[in-house]
């Protein structure tokens, strides 16, 4: 089949040239990628179904590689595309988890299964492919089965238990956090108003008087970053959480230029150094030496108060103020709005985070949290790490 | 190109023989890169390798590599043309100055006073050539919008001369260390490819290619050393580029066995370790654990 197809440019073979199945489970597998959140579309099915003429689709090496190179756009895509990749096109070598989903019809036609010794191992991995069903009941099953990776997306943070999935989990938070830096850009735009000369555009305007320069053309510099302060709460009641978030002020931290971090519970700790360590286990413990409250009870107003009182030259116009707490508070309502107020006087905006938020059933009702909403600029939710993601804009808004 | 490549073994081979130790996974990936000549999107963290591929691909198929490194700020004037002022200023005077020749002005605005950037370079080649479009992650999002209509058609406005298309499809590259999230209109346009650190056995066959004289017992512990090192919790994991240079420095240190002085050891790391915090998260023991498991 490949030397026939071999000799066929993309764009002089017709879909006839390949085999009908070849190209109806092409199909159903890109539907497949489509429906466990590869971005794939039309574009990319034709493009396989192109560029199947080049390789050998009976090699199941080819044909892997061409499909993970075509239909993977990012690293999520690409660590799932094996095991997506298998449970389709080699069910009877995946786990038999997956393989209780796979229907069987519609064989490959194997031109290639009996030539030689070398090659029917090949055939035999094709058949393996192509007792990959291809009936519209299987789609449902194969989404169940490559979906391992892809439900860690919308776990609860505070219901893993797993380390293996933890860890996985941890790394993936990070990662969001430093794609999630909102980028101070030193690029100057042409404005009218500005303050500066542009003089490759001055030069260009004078082109048409001439060379004389009648006109100035002027440019200003892009608004800065702004400063980021994150303040997260470690009190028992966001125990599950707090981990987790420290990751996240760490990949924050480390791409903010300007950035501090502090972690409070009856007290608060400034963790800014403690968390350029590269073992955050270690950041952990060293945070539960340096206070008995860890994990105990929460006083948020004041811990605020003494934020302000302690650091307030930190706090500024520039300060994007972000705070992540579920809002349980022992201490008095009538505190916690009064540094609420204040904060939010001194600083840009205040992005509060409540991992509860989102949660079915939840409401923001306890008196801390009623008394903090009105000084609230943003008051979002991240339980998981789809609703993580989704911070990016509110970070984008805010900044 | 100098000889038609038929298989990814092959392809395989060609890079192994221009210098560049490629899994099976990758040459996979640059051959199908090769035949479909769409642009390949290589991620992968940094000193994986990345930019070697751009220059090893060159190499083989025996082109130009044309270089476009992205920063912030990168703008079209950098990346893509720029009209030179001065020439032009200086060809109104002379027209002004020659009253017979009144047809300057309408010159000024054509091929001979554009300066070529990388973009416009790419396209406009006899043969195709490599380009390498280096970090685009550090570009604004502006510019990464104006690359979708370069990398689908393959053709460039300029305002004054109208659209330059190209001649010859360069085949190009774009990295990405993955500090930015690309848009998806710009990932759907490339074919992917994750660049990830080498496996032993590939980091060893790297090491024996570039520094034979290390000695296989040597390389072998080095590697070892090194994959340990990587699944610590580091700022920095050091690279393929990071293990070469502690192997030079360890054969300059005629260092026969890693094990042989742990104080001359863990002064060379600094070429593997290249942050402080790093470099004092490691205590000595963790030093002689892993050189116990290397050797």
């Amino acid at each position: 089949m490949r030397t026939e197809l071999a000799r066929l440019s993309p764009t002089e073979a017709s879909f006839e040239d390949i085999s009908a199945t070849l190209q109806a489970r092409l199909t159903e597998f890109v539907r497949l990628a489509r429906t466990n959140q590869y971005k794939v579309g039309v574009a990319e099915l034709l493009q396989v179904q192109s560029a199947i003429l080049l390789i050998d689709p009976f090699n199941i090496r080819e044909l892997r590689s061409l499909l993970k190179t075509t239909l993977c756009s990012e690293l999520r895509d690409w660590q799932r595309f094996d095991e997506l990749f298998d449970s389709y096109w080699q069910p009877l070598r995946t786990k038999k988890t997956l393989r209780s989903s796979m229907g069987s019809q519609n064989a490959l036609t194997k031109t290639s299964a009996n030539e030689t010794g070398a090659k029917s191992e090949r055939s035999g991995q094709a058949d393996e492919a192509a007792s990959g069903g291809s009936d519209e009941s299987t789609g449902e099953g194969y989404r169940e089965g490559a979906s391992r990776t892809t439900t860690l997306e919308k776990i609860d943070f505070g219901s893993i238990t797993d380390p293996e999935q933890m860890r996985a989990m941890e790394l993936e938070v990070e990662r969001i956090a430093r794609l999630m830096r909102k980028r101070l850009s030193r690029r100057s735009r042409l404005d009218s108003r500005g303050t500066k000369i542009d003089l490759r555009k001055t030069l260009r305007t004078s082109l048409r008087y001439g060379g004389e320069t009648f006109e100035l053309a002027r440019k200003k510099n892009k608004a800065r970053q702004p400063r980021l302060m994150l303040v997260l709460d470690v009190s028992r009641s966001m125990s599950m959480y707090s981990f987790l978030f420290l990751r996240f002020a760490r990949g924050l931290s480390t791409l903010f230029r300007d950035s501090s971090v502090f972690a409070f519970h009856t007290q608060l700790i400034p963790i800014t150094d403690a968390l350029r360590q590269s073992n955050l286990a270690r950041v952990r413990n060293s945070l539960a030496m340096m206070s008995q409250g860890w994990s105990g009870g929460t006083q948020i107003g004041e811990a605020l108060t003494q934020l302000q009182n302690r650091y307030g030259s930190w706090i500024n116009s520039r300060t994007l103020t972000v705070i992540v707490s579920d809002g349980f508070d022992t201490g008095e309502a009538e505190k916690m709005s009064d540094a609420m107020r204040s904060l939010s006087q001194k600083s840009r905006r205040i992005l509060w985070i409540n991992p509860l938020l989102g949660r079915d059933g939840y409401q923001a009702e306890t008196a801390g949290m009623k008394a903090a909403l009105p000084w609230i600029d943003s008051f979002v939710g991240a339980h998981n790490l789809e609703t993580l993601r989704q911070l990016d804009r509110e970070f984008a808004r805010l900044a | 190109m100098t000889e038609a490549i038929d298989t990814f073994d092959q392809f395989g081979q060609r890079l192994q023989s221009a210098g560049y130790i490629a899994d099976s996974e990758l040459s996979s990936a640059l051959w199908l890169f090769h035949k479909m000549q769409r642009p390949l999107l290589l991620e992968g963290d940094a000193g994986v390798g990345k930019t070697e591929i751009a220059k090893v691909l060159s190499k083989v198929f025996d082109c130009p590599l044309i270089r476009l490194q992205c920063y912030e700020g990168l703008d079209l004037n950098a990346a893509v043309y720029e009209w030179n002022y001065q020439q032009q200023l200086l060809a109104i005077r002379t027209a002004e100055a020659d009253q017979a020749n009144q047809r300057a002005e309408l010159e000024i605005f054509s091929r001979k006073f554009l300066m070529e950037r990388p973009l416009l370079a790419a396209i406009s080649q006899n043969r195709s050539p490599v380009l390498l479009i280096d970090e685009i992650d550090r570009a604004d999002e502006e510019f990464e919008a104006f690359l979708l209509e370069v990398l689908s058609d393959f053709q460039i406005s300029i305002p004054e001369l109208g659209t330059v298309s190209a001649t010859h499809k360069p085949f190009v590259i774009l990295t990405s260390n993955g500090t930015r999230q690309l848009s998806d209109a710009l990932r759907r346009r490339c074919l992917f490819h994750y660049v990830d650190y080498p496996s032993f056995d590939k980091e060893l066959r790297i090491i024996s290619t570039r520094l034979p004289e290390v000695g296989i017992r040597l390389a072998r512990q080095i590697v070892g050393f090194v994959q340990d090192l990587r699944k610590r919790d580091l700022v920095k994991r050091p690279g393929i580029a990071e293990t070469l240079d502690w192997a030079a420095a360890l054969m300059h240190l005629q260092v026969e066995s890693i094990d042989q002085d742990l104080n001359l050891l863990r002064s060379s790391m600094l070429c593997l370790l290249k942050t402080q915090e790093d470099a004092s998260s490691l205590e000595d023991f963790e030093i002689e654990r892993l050189v116990a498991r290397a050797i």
